[in-house]
């Protein structure tokens, strides 16, 4: 019988996981209280489940792709040298485990075969939760404290802003030539509902957005309803974060520009006379 | 003294990708290489480090560099590494690697400080500088966003998370980054000369005592495509472009 262990630090991942993981075998759910952990750093985490996984046996570890959960899985890898894919968009079973993720910077989809013993760690909202529920993997022994002193924290500049659940966004890229210019497109979003994304340039080298702006596979990715890419190129690394948008518009003076590549509607134009009209018309 | 191990991996080119647009596959095939460009983020907080001489020395690590190695690792030197080990071994998957990477730092009496990219330009596996770290017992620190410096045998870092937590940690430890971290110097050609004097060290895995079935592939990549992209890729010119932009949206439901 196949055993598959499931660990989120985040609840609703955690079910999801858990959903996915009944099917796959016989499902076992660790958890930070569960487990008795000294404390619940990576570090700790990781090698708590490292134990955890042996104590049930288990030929699969599902890890939820939070921020947090990138940081254990690879070490839990690591402890258990097991091979490691991150970031899943879909996990099956068979002879040994396949699994797709994304690679070259976000721009094509690889199906991994992998041996009889595997963690994964699993992007959020891969798998629908079902209510299904799974066995305690149970307490662990003998795991240390981490050896990482944590002695403050820092939110992210923007609190509250939150780029990824905008319905409608209005990406700023280097057509833009001075940073006043880009009321332009908060106008625009204004009148829309929206909020106002950026190309990678616009946030890490001309630094006239916030970090918390940056759509793109360093940055965010979004979904919105409506993108409007506005001056935006299209480099590789941007369109990776766009491309689970449901309608892309595109606005640039050069016809040949790779953002209209992957447009739904596109207007060759100078966005310093589309963005107005634009915002005049859907006002 | 203080070292800096920090882990540099060569890449094809991925910003000059091309996708096949009848079989959807990406053509890696004729890209040029590069050092994977977080990477280079990795050489620069190291380098900074030792410029405020709170570290002694930055070697840069190498497995499997590809067919333009020799070349591209000359640009860690010249950005201000003082030394190179290449390693070369037969093809694996991560956590080959990271077992030759740990093997190598290892064999030259290990290292206090090991900085890496939190992921690569070409697998973006985010699983090397984790795993070294358990190879070489130590903690990691994933995606660090600043690094305050290193005294007195610990490091005082930003890790990345929902908060981000200044956290302090006794040497040694891992980190890996990304671009937030820095902007990565562009070597005065003084320095790209002098680079190729600098020592590159050869190895084999051989040499570090790893046999080739400790480093045999348990993930194969069975296939590779772009994801499918259903756009409308309808162009609009002329006076009258936004006036049929608008009627496409409100077509849609969406304005």
């Amino acid at each position: 019988m196949t055993t598959v262990l499931v660990y989120a630090d985040d609840a609703a991942l955690r079910d999801e996981l858990v959903s996915k993981a009944v099917g796959l075998g016989s499902a076992k759910v660790a958890t930070g209280d569960g487990m008795g952990l000294p404390d619940e750093d990576s570090m700790t985490v990781a090698a708590g489940l490292a134990k955890a996984a042996a104590n049930v046996g288990a030929d699969l570890v599902l890890v939820g792709a939070t921020k947090k959960g990138k940081d254990i899985a690879p070490r839990l890898a690591a402890h258990m040298d097991w091979p490691y894919a991150g970031d899943a968009q879909g996990v099956e079973g068979g002879d040994g485990w396949t699994v797709a993720r994304m690679v070259l910077s976000g721009n094509s989809l690889a199906t991994y075969r992998m041996g009889p013993k595997a963690v994964v760690s699993v992007t959020p909202g891969t798998f629908e939760a079902t209510g299904a529920s799974a066995e305690d993997a149970g307490a662990v022994d003998g795991v240390k404290a981490s050896p990482v002193k944590v002695t403050g924290t820092r939110g992210r500049e923007a609190d509250g802003f939150d780029l990824a659940s905008a319905d409608v966004v209005v990406g700023v890229g280097r057509g833009f030539k001075k940073q006043e210019d880009i009321a332009l497109a908060e106008d625009l979003a204004k009148a829309m509902g929206g909020a106002v994304g950026c190309s990678r340039p616009i946030a890490a080298d001309l630094k006239w957005l916030g970090e918390e702006h940056w759509i793109g596979l360093s940055g965010h990715e979004i979904k919105p309803a409506v993108y409007i890419a506005a001056g935006v190129s299209g480099q590789i690394q941007h369109i990776a974060g766009i491309r689970g948008s449901k309608i892309i518009v595109a606005v640039n003076t050069n016809k040949d520009a790779p953002i209209f590549q992957i447009a739904d509607y596109g207007i060759v134009g100078d966005l310093y006379k589309v963005l107005p009209a634009l915002t005049e018309k859907l006002r | 003294m203080v070292k800096i191990a920090v882990l540099v991996k060569m890449s094809p080119d991925v910003s000059q990708l091309k996708i096949d647009p009848s079989t959807r596959e990406p053509r890696l095939q004729g890209l040029p290489w590069k050092v994977s460009d977080f990477d280079k983020h990795a050489v620069e907080a190291a380098v900074r480090l030792k410029e405020k001489g709170q570290v002694q020395k930055v070697v840069a690590y190498t497995y499997n560099p590809g067919p333009q190695g020799a070349n591209l690792i000359k640009e860690p030197l010249a950005m201000g590494c003082d030394e190179a080990v290449v390693v070369s071994g037969p093809e694996t998957d991560g956590a080959g690697t990271a077992k030759a990477l740990a093997k190598a730092i290892q064999a030259d009496g290990g290292a206090d400080l090991v900085f890496a990219a939190t992921e690569s330009l070409d697998r973006v596996a985010a699983e090397t500088g984790s795993r070294v770290g358990v190879l070489l017992g130590c903690p990691s620190l994933f995606n660090v966003q600043e690094i305050q410096g290193v005294e007195g045998g610990v490091l005082k870092a930003l890790r990345d998370g929902d908060p981000s937590e200044a956290v302090e940690v006794p040497l040694p430890v891992v980190c890996t980054m990304n671009d937030e971290i820095n902007h990565p110097r562009l070597p005065p050609l003084m320095q790209i000369l002098q680079a190729g004097k600098k020592p590159i060290h050869q190895k084999t895995t051989a040499d570090l005592g790893l046999a080739d079935d400790e480093l045999a592939r348990r993930m194969e990549q069975v296939s590779n495509l772009a994801p499918k992209q259903d756009r409308k890729n309808i162009l609009f010119e002329g006076d009258d472009a936004v006036d049929r932009l608008v009627e496409a949206l409100r077509k849609e439901g969406v304005a």
